[in-house]
């Protein structure tokens, strides 16, 4: 196979991304299609997945016509070492060659590391089919915070959407939590509510996946149904987007 | 001792006579203890002539200058069974410590720092810990033995101390071939170090004892660790790395439970089916050692998920010693789990050992019997036989059940 490149304009926005991705994963394949670089996977209890999509429009060099997909499987921990060394300003280049992933941080120097690619068989995954009845956009600073309160206090977080707003609450015999994100309040954008719903989800995937997503961008979609996942949708520039869905804990 | 002083107990069972949270300037379960062991045979005086298993012990008050203490009981012989906890496991808990507090020491200060590049004294010292042992030791004092004696949470007892004037050794046996290999290459860091004594057969007892010494790591960064971090970082370093490879075994095929029972003691082990998730909790009854005054039994409990925790548990070192025994017993069978420890504590056990206690036991209970079960219910049916806590209190508040129990997978709603 003849090799493949890419190069993404901002390095540091990239490792974010790589970051947020590896919340949940230890190693996983990312695809390279004619739309753009993908990533699909599950976490290694089944519980949660990861649905990544850079569309090949944020890409400065794309190829510009690929024969077949390419998939480019990596360890995380591994990948993430190398991107400690990006610099503020770099641009990122990946190339696939020979059963390896060469990776390029150009700024004022640029400098190449190699990463092996490792064979992860292939899985085919569709996305959770749920029919969301809520759909709340709000800052995803105040999620990450309204998160790590209730991570205080116990393990696991109630999100319950009512009619003046979306509430996020938490309680055990160390105390009780409650963060209310007011409908048009100063930190929810847009809030679309077809019914109310009430789902319980473990702070243990919440908390791992916002704490870093929320670097990627300022605004998180959170959409649900009663006793149904959750979807958390962090979006990339030029339409691109990072989802985690988190599957319920049973009342 | 009578006291009418009311602590509460959740202060005590978090301070373990580390932090004085009661606001006594002592520790008044540590007190009492103490005065009820003396050791008349070493009191009074100023030279101690004895084969050292070898003992150091590194204090923590004044870091980072601290006290470096070599100890040698005042006998001759093979005395190592006195740094080895398994043998501590089938001694008598009134055995067990008079023959640590036979451990005379005599104290030297230094600095952390000093461990790169020791003066003479602290460099013999680091060669007494290196060797195989028994080193006989003569330990003379600038003045008659007396001090306080270590009864501490974390590290196993010590007796009394005197500052040291002079430190004989004899011709030391050698260092095993693999611990001098670690010692002498100054590039590997701790951490590997650590690891690769482990994976040669060293126990994490011996090698907590090399890294407060300052003998491990890259040359320019060793220096002394207090006692009580050593033996907390040496199971919590190592008992990551087994975790990264215990994530890599596929799944346990049933629940498994484990039970063991000793001296006013239940530990309980349940092993399920699923990824990496563990818990440790400990159940206080009143007048047992961190709870002496309280009037209800007091549960303490810390778990983590996957990925493990960035932070340290508020239950201390017992979390990491029951983690890497529960860790351990993954390994030896390759296979990965979700891991429940339970441990009731009776009112009859009031005594502050060491954190050694909790690892040799869970240890030997999972190398002992176990039952089998198809599901969590009946595990947890058969659990209650054991315990004194009702299950239900029990489920109610452990981490990993109401992960088992409650959590749905997300392949439920993949369609297939």
């Amino acid at each position: 196979m003849s090799e493949v490149k890419v190069t993404y304009p901002d390095a540091k926005e990239f490792s974010e991304i790589i970051n947020a991705i590896s919340a949940l994963i230890e190693e996983a394949s990312f695809t390279l299609a004619s739309d753009g670089l993908k990533l699909r996977a599950l976490d290694p209890s089944r519980t949660a997945m990861v649905d990544l999509l850079i569309p090949r429009e944020a890409f400065e060099e794309f190829p510009e016509s690929l024969s077949e997909e390419v998939r480019i499987g990596v360890n995380f921990d591994d990948f993430k070492k190398l991107l400690r060394r990006i610099k503020k300003g770099d641009k990122i280049g990946m190339e696939v060659s020979e059963g390896k992933l060469r990776v390029r941080l150009i700024g004022k120097a640029s400098r190449t590391m190699t990463l092996p690619l490792i064979d992860i068989g292939a899985e085919e995954l569709p996305t959770p089919k749920v029919v969301y009845t809520v759909l709340a956009k709000v800052s995803s600073d105040s999620l990450n915070e309204a998160l790590k309160d209730a991570d205080v206090i116990a393990d696991a977080v109630k999100f319950d959407a009512k009619d003046d707003g979306l509430y996020i609450s938490a309680s055990s015999d160390k105390g009780d939590v409650e963060v209310k994100f007011e409908k048009e309040g100063e930190v929810m954008f847009e809030y679309d509510l077809k019914e109310p719903a009430t789902a319980k989800y473990s702070l243990d995937y919440l908390v791992d996946t916002v704490s870093k997503a929320y670097r990627i961008s300022d605004i998180v979609t959170v959409e649900f149904a009663t006793q149904k996942p959750i979807a958390l949708t962090f979006e990339i520039p030029m339409g691109g987007k990072l989802t985690y869905y988190i599957a319920p804990m049973i009342e | 001792m009578k006291t009418v002083v009311r602590i509460n107990p959740a202060l005590c069972i978090r301070c373990r006579g580390e932090y004085n949270l009661c606001g006594l300037s002592y520790c008044p379960i540590l007190a009492e203890l103490r005065t009820k062991y003396t050791l008349r045979q070493v009191k009074g005086k100023s030279e101690v002539d004895g084969s050292s298993p070898p003992s150091i012990f590194v204090g923590r008050i004044g870091y980072p200058r601290v006290n470096v203490y070599p100890a040698t009981p005042p006998m001759h012989g093979d005395t190592r069974r006195l740094e080895d906890p398994r043998t501590w496991l089938s001694m008598e808990l009134e055995d067990f410590l008079s023959s640590r507090l036979s451990l005379v020491r005599g104290s030297v200060k230094a600095k952390v720092y000093d461990a790169k590049d020791p003066p003479r004294l602290l460099h013999e010292i680091q060669i007494m810990a290196l060797s195989e042992g028994p080193v006989d030791s003569e330990l003379r004092f600038e003045k008659p033995v007396s001090g306080r004696y270590v009864i501490d949470e974390h590290s196993p007892p010590f007796g009394p101390s005197s500052p040291l004037k002079e430190l004989r050794l004899a011709t030391l046996p050698p260092p095993p071939r693999i611990i001098d290999k670690v010692y002498s290459d100054s590039d590997l860091n701790a951490s590997d170090a650590m690891w690769t004594l482990y994976s040669s057969g060293i126990d994490v007892h011996q090698i907590s004892k090399l890294l407060s010494v300052g003998v491990l790591g890259v040359i320019r960064r060793r220096r002394l660790v207090p006692t009580r971090w050593s033996i907390t970082a040496v199971d919590k370093q190592v008992s990551d790395k087994l975790l990264d490879h215990v994530r890599d075994y596929p799944l346990i095929n049933e629940y498994r439970v484990y039970v063991r029972k000793i001296r006013d003691n239940t530990f309980i082990g349940i092993l399920a089916p699923h990824t990496w998730l563990y818990e440790w909790a400990e159940a206080w009854w009143p007048g047992s050692t961190w709870n002496l005054w309280g009037g209800d039994v007091v549960i303490e409990l810390d778990y983590e998920g996957y990925w493990g925790r960035d932070d340290y548990p508020s239950i201390g070192g017992c979390y990491y010693a029951a983690r890497i025994a529960a860790l351990e017993a993954l390994s030896s069978i390759r296979r990965q789990a979700a891991v429940i420890l339970w441990r009731e504590i009776y009112p009859g056990f009031n005594l502050p050992i060491g954190v050694w206690w909790v690892r040799e036991n869970v240890r030997a209970m999972f190398k002992g019997p176990y039952e089998k079960f198809n599901n969590i219910q009946d595990a947890l049916n058969y659990v209650s036989r054991f315990l004194k806590i009702p299950i239900s209190t029990w489920i109610s508040r452990s981490y990993v059940i109401r992960r088992l129990m409650k959590q749905q997978g997300i392949t439920n709603w993949l369609g297939r």
